[in-house]
């Protein structure tokens, strides 16, 4: 689980826009850039090299 | 020719006392290591930014944990963060054991996962000397911190006579600025041959790579320059220490041999505003 603190922190790396948890709570997701980043064993992977772009 | 030249550096290079630095057995004890470090540092340099406790603390190069340990145990909401991913598990791993609430991410120190002024202090400890470029990351901590917020800057300038961060192996000072790349790592290769270890040319030349790509070279120059290329950055306080010897502190601040004097930069920084 990732803390609200955290979530009310955590931007997207590359443009800085709040990121939200998708529904399962499998991925952080930047809606402006349309790229996910995943959650792995609840630790956010924050790096851009390392994101889905999303259709 | 160059293993016989290695094997002479290597015998030449033992006259050296080793470099006592704890905590190198195993990943538990480094972050038992870096726990003890932490708090020392902590309680020497706190008045510079006040306590700790309810402020929104950045790691950055969080590394084994132990010091985020220590800044989450004061009182502090404390998010760690590194690039490496085993640095991250181990991280959790000790401060879970501790029950120490902490929040982990992996994140690049030059393209960070935050808002802008989502903390109150930044800490960069024993990092500033691994991010690829410095000159991209110090600006981005100033970003994440909020205006009067601090930076609590930690690292090895690679004038230093511990520059290599090889010390564990070769004890020669300076050995890095002294000694060609292939000759380090012939000299490497004796070392680990000498301590048993399965593979040592391999092994060399994974330290080599890592020495090659895990150090940018910063020296206190170039910090200073990128201080200059980011105005919104104050020094609150700096202090530079030689590695052993404190009677060498004056020696720190001449140019040019200064670098080779300083084993530890020391910066508390404020964001203006």
């Amino acid at each position: 689980m990732i803390k609200k603190e955290l979530l009310d922190i955590l931007a997207c790396p590359k443009c800085k826009e709040k990121v939200v948890l998708n529904e399962d709570g499998s991925y952080l997701v930047c809606g402006k850039c349309r790229l996910r980043y995943p959650i792995e064993d609840d630790i956010p992977i924050m790096l851009i090299d390392r994101a889905e772009t999303m259709k | 020719m160059l293993k016989q030249l290695a094997v002479l550096v290597y015998h030449i290079d033992r006259c050296f006392p080793r470099t006592r630095v704890e905590g190198r057995e195993s990943e538990q004890a480094y972050s038992e290591w870096e726990y003890r470090v932490g708090k020392e540092l902590l309680s020497r340099y706190a008045g510079y930014f006040g306590s700790l406790d309810g402020r929104r603390v950045l790691d950055i190069g969080c590394g084994l944990g132990g010091k985020t340990a220590v800044y989450a145990e004061s009182g502090a909401y404390v998010v760690g963060v590194d690039i490496d991913r085993r640095n991250i598990i181990q991280s959790i791993s000790f401060t879970g054991a501790r029950g120490t609430p902490v929040s982990f991410t992996i994140g690049d120190a030059e393209v960070l996962p935050f808002a802008d002024e989502s903390f109150d202090l930044v800490v960069a400890n024993d990092s500033l000397e691994h991010f690829a470029h410095p000159e991209r990351a110090l600006p981005e901590l100033a970003r994440v911190v909020r205006p009067g917020g601090n930076i609590f800057l930690f690292f090895t300038p690679w004038g230093s006579p511990l520059g290599s961060h090889l010390y564990d192996y070769i004890r020669t000072p300076w050995c890095h600025l002294i000694f060609p790349e292939r000759l380090m790592e012939a000299v490497l290769e004796v070392v680990l041959q000498r301590q048993g270890i399965s593979g040592p040319g391999r092994e060399a030349a994974r330290l080599m790579e890592d020495f090659r790509t895990g150090l940018n070279r910063i020296t206190t120059a170039r910090y200073h320059r990128i201080l200059e290329g980011t105005p919104v950055l104050e020094t609150v306080m700096e202090d530079l220490q030689p590695p052993k010897f404190a009677f060498l502190k004056p020696l720190c601040r001449v140019p040019l041999v200064g670098e080779l004097f300083t084993g530890t930069v020391i910066g508390i920084l404020r964001k203006s505003g």
